[in-house]
């Protein structure tokens, strides 16, 4: 026999949790694409669109709290709605992430003609954060617990990146102190995409607690 | 672990029942054939003062055998909580360790349950002794249909040989152990059967801790009354276990999680799993285990 009450509770929280990843995912896409086109309209819209995000993260977490009050669910589901309640929280960061990134890339496209250097490295950057959220995210979905380890090696890529950047900005800075603005926005950029790998991350040590119940973070997980 | 219980619901959805007896039984089989054992010598392992020890408990009511090959340490001084559903054993199995059963004769253990060094099911065993050592209390409240006053004194007279004044001592320091003395202090000569049904249980908490004993089995002992009552049983239970040790069969898997130290599961009269209890809510080794905790059977 099954408890039809809880099992529909954590089907729906699935659902939800499901819909906020890909609107985050879409927004990181969307931030990307603004970088690269220096699209102006597509940086007031995920800015406006975050609100979106903003709400859902409300919506989850209040389900988690009505599924915790109303079933006390154990084991797999409590490790369920836990992870839950830890992802809903890193993806409307990511999101904010997302809107600050908008932002700075307002001040890029005001800088335009200062365009080069750095920003090859800020593409690869970026390229490398959409993998590890899709990643992190696909294997919450999937409950891979393979794929979130071998997510949690990627974070090193994107740190390795940030500290190439922030050496060539304040070179940079040092050159051309007139681009200061620019560069202090490249800068901030990248440093916002460091953190997202970081939430990633999270989401990672999230599944592997959700799947074996083991709590890897603080640890060498890369081990494993 | 996941993909794996998706393949079960799956098959569940292709053929519904048959295939989810098949999975329980077979691991259940495969549980206590091969890991269980080991597993569980792990955590026996951990318990290094245990009041009860029981090794290969095989019981039988007639010709149907209902418990197999138990195995379990019980740790001094802590709550024992045992889960399972209906059927599997777990009153049986508690009623052995102070060989309540042996009132009805088609009923038979083998096996060892070691108490104080000396195996409780050799034929020698005082039961006067061990029943004052080893108290129980049911799932209906059993006061005695005498006062409130003697259905303490009542056991307490059976087991030593005390004065007026020291007997009421001992009522009274038992009942307020079990914090029914301030309603119960002006009326110690009404019926037992007078009492609120929580207020029994306390009694007969009562008369069961006023002899001393060593351990204390609950059997169910809040499935008759309400919320508030049971919550003072719990409350006592807490206290209690400064002192004795407790094992509780009880059916409210929130109480086990929320009163007890360990928790064994049991399934089909066979010890499935015995953990600390905290492991057994948020992480059982176990399918069977996490299947039954989260309702996906009863």
């Amino acid at each position: 026999m099954v408890n039809i009450h809880l099992n529909r509770e954590v089907e729906k929280l699935k659902q939800l949790l499901l819909n906020q990843s890909l609107l985050v995912e879409k927004a990181l896409d969307k931030t990307l694409k603004s970088f690269l086109e220096c699209d102006l309209d597509l940086t007031n819209q995920i800015i406006v669109e975050d609100r979106k995000i903003d709400f859902r993260e409300i919506e989850i977490e209040e389900e988690c709290l009505k599924v915790l009050a109303l079933h006390q669910p154990v084991a797999g589901d409590l490790r369920y709605v836990m992870t839950c309640l830890k992802v809903n929280n890193d993806l409307e960061r990511v999101g904010d992430l997302c809107c600050n990134i908008a932002c700075q890339c307002q001040e890029i496209i005001k800088h335009q003609s200062a365009r080069n250097g750095c920003s090859k490295n800020l593409e690869l950057m970026f390229s490398e954060a959409v993998q590890i959220l899709n990643n992190s995210l696909e294997s919450l979905v999937s409950a891979d617990k393979e794929l979130a380890i071998q997510t949690l090696k990627n974070d090193d890529i994107i740190d390795n990146l940030y500290s190439k950047i922030n050496k060539k900005v304040i070179e940079k800075i040092e050159c051309k102190p007139e681009e200061v603005r620019y560069y202090l926005a490249l800068e901030t950029i990248a440093r916002h995409l460091e953190r997202i790998g970081d939430y990633a991350t999270n989401i990672c040590e999230d599944v592997i607690y959700m799947i074996n119940g083991e709590i890897c973070r603080h640890k060498n997980c890369h081990e494993k | 672990m996941i993909s794996e219980k998706l393949e079960f619901k799956n098959n569940l959805v292709d053929d519904n029942t048959i295939v989810e007896e098949k999975y329980f039984h077979n691991d259940c089989e495969k549980i206590v054939n091969n890991s269980a054992i080991t597993a569980a010598d792990c955590f026996y392992n951990s318990i290094s003062d245990s009041v009860i020890s029981v090794r290969n408990l095989n019981f039988s009511y007639g010709d149907k055998q209902t418990l197999f090959d138990n195995h379990i340490d019980i740790k001094r001084k802590s709550v024992t909580a045992i889960i399972g559903p209906s059927g599997c054993g777990k009153s049986t199995h508690l009623r052995t360790y102070n060989r309540i059963f042996d009132l009805y004769k088609e009923q038979k253990a083998d096996g060892e349950i070691i108490f104080e060094g000396q195996n409780i099911l050799d034929k020698k065993t005082d039961l006067m002794a061990l029943r004052q050592k080893i108290g129980m209390i049911f799932q209906k409240p059993t006061p005695f249909p005498m006062s409130i006053f003697e259905n303490i004194a009542f056991s307490l007279k059976l087991h030593y040989k005390l004065k007026r004044s020291e007997l009421h001592d001992r009522v009274e320091d038992a009942l307020k152990r079990v914090g029914l003395w301030d309603e119960v202090k002006d009326k110690l000569k009404k019926s037992g059967n007078s009492l609120s049904g929580g207020q029994q249980q306390r009694l007969c908490i009562a008369r069961a801790i006023a002899v001393e004993p060593e351990v204390l089995l609950m059997d169910e002992p809040t499935s008759a009354i309400d919320p508030v009552a049971t919550l003072k049983i719990e409350n006592l239970i807490e206290e209690l276990v400064k002192k004795y040790t407790i094992v509780i069969v009880t059916h409210n898997m929130q109480q086990a999680a929320r009163i007890a130290d360990n928790t064994a599961f049991f399934y089909e009269g066979k010890i499935v799993e015995y953990d600390r209890t905290e492991k057994i809510f948020t992480c059982p080794k176990y399918k069977l285990t996490e299947e039954y905790i989260t309702g996906r059977f009863s």
